[in-house]
């Protein structure tokens, strides 16, 4: 058989592969801008008044279908995986994030002096980026080699929020630049776009290094008449 | 035979296989995969996909599930109960041959 032919992938990379995969769906992550969009809109001034409600709203609704008919498009392309119930992962991530945004800020200004300054909405630095940052450097670790953008891109997050960015470039009252609209939706939109296009790259990376460490079959020794799967979406070729 | 190819000589045919080797190297990291997956990640025609399936389905170590999306066939693969526990019984001895290869040194030849 040909696949005897090549190295075999290791367990471990298989194994981790199949447990990231819906990780990997980047795609799926895009509808997300439209309320992105919407924000913009209403920061801009564009929308106003009782429609703001409406559009955010509308434009959640629409990002959710969406998200669901990409993802469905994943299913019919590379496939559905069910993972072994809800993995506690997925809750550390979050509940990480939700530590550091609301838990920690009291604990530091009370048991270590850090000035209550840091955290307030006019503070030199940008604690709820910083915070994005550090869980997305943790989020990547955990998800190594795949996600290597998320890793720079938290990196880069948590470092740009805790330099006094605004005092340096002199805003109006030092504000840390972060805290301006535009600031903020830039580095959401990076974000969403990056994640999309690089954990998208990573799956498809990914599958032909695996298949290349098989040594995926050559048309020579396929058997054509498929049993099992002879209905299934998608063609040889 | 030395200790390590006897050991060798022991291993599973049925999961040593690479491409069988890899299915259930992925099915054991999750409840259930759709042959389009297996497909994806293996790169197997359907047809020796499916060959594969045959024969770990035979063996007792996958079991095989056909649903329907709407009107759309869909064929779900995952572990059978003994099917993990072949799949660990074969790791488990993989390591040990792993370790007794490093470890094996060949008998000096005795001549009469």
């Amino acid at each position: 058989m040909t696949a005897a032919r090549a190295s075999a992938p290791s367990r471990s990379r298989l194994a981790r592969f199949t447990r990231i995969y819906p990780l990997l769906q980047g795609y799926a992550l895009l509808p997300w801008l439209l309320p992105m969009v919407a924000l913009l809109l209403m920061d801009t001034g564009v929308v106003r008044g009782g429609w703001t409600l409406l559009l955010f709203g509308v434009s959640l609704v629409l990002a959710w279908l969406e998200q669901r008919a990409v993802s469905r498009w994943y299913e019919r392309t590379y496939g559905l995986v069910r993972q072994q119930g809800v993995k506690f992962g997925s809750f550390a991530f979050l509940g990480m994030f939700l530590v550091g945004f609301w838990l920690l800020p009291p604990l530091l200004v009370r048991y270590a002096g850090v000035p209550d300054g840091l955290f307030s909405w006019r503070g030199v630095l940008h604690w709820p980026w910083l915070w994005v940052g550090v869980t997305l450097v943790g989020a990547a670790f955990a998800l190594r080699p795949h996600l290597s953008f998320v890793a720079v891109f938290g990196a880069l997050l948590a470092t740009t929020a805790s330099l006094p960015l605004g005092e340096w470039l002199g805003t109006s009252d030092g504000r840390h630049l972060f805290y301006g609209f535009a600031a903020g939706r830039t580095l959401g939109f990076a974000l969403i776009l990056g994640y999309a296009f690089s954990a998208h790259g990573a799956l498809v990376r990914e599958l032909r290094v695996i298949q290349g460490q098989l040594g995926a079959p050559a048309a020579s020794s396929t058997i054509p008449n498929a049993g099992i799967g002879a209905n299934e979406a998608g063609d040889d070729a | 035979m030395s200790q390590p190819f006897q050991e060798m000589a022991r291993l599973s045919k049925l999961i040593h296989e690479p491409a069988r080797l890899a299915i259930v190297s992925a099915l054991s990291a999750c409840q259930a995969a759709d042959f389009v997956f297996l497909r994806r990640l293996t790169g197997l025609s359907k047809g020796n996909l499916s060959n594969h399936l045959s024969r770990l389905e035979e063996g007792g170590i996958v079991e095989i599930r056909k649903e329907f999306v709407g009107k759309a066939p869909r064929t779900v693969v995952s572990l059978t109960e003994a099917g993990r526990r072949s799949a660990m019984a074969y790791w488990e001895q993989l390591e040990r041959l792993k370790r007794e290869a490093v470890r094996w040194r060949p008998e000096a030849v005795t001549t009469p």
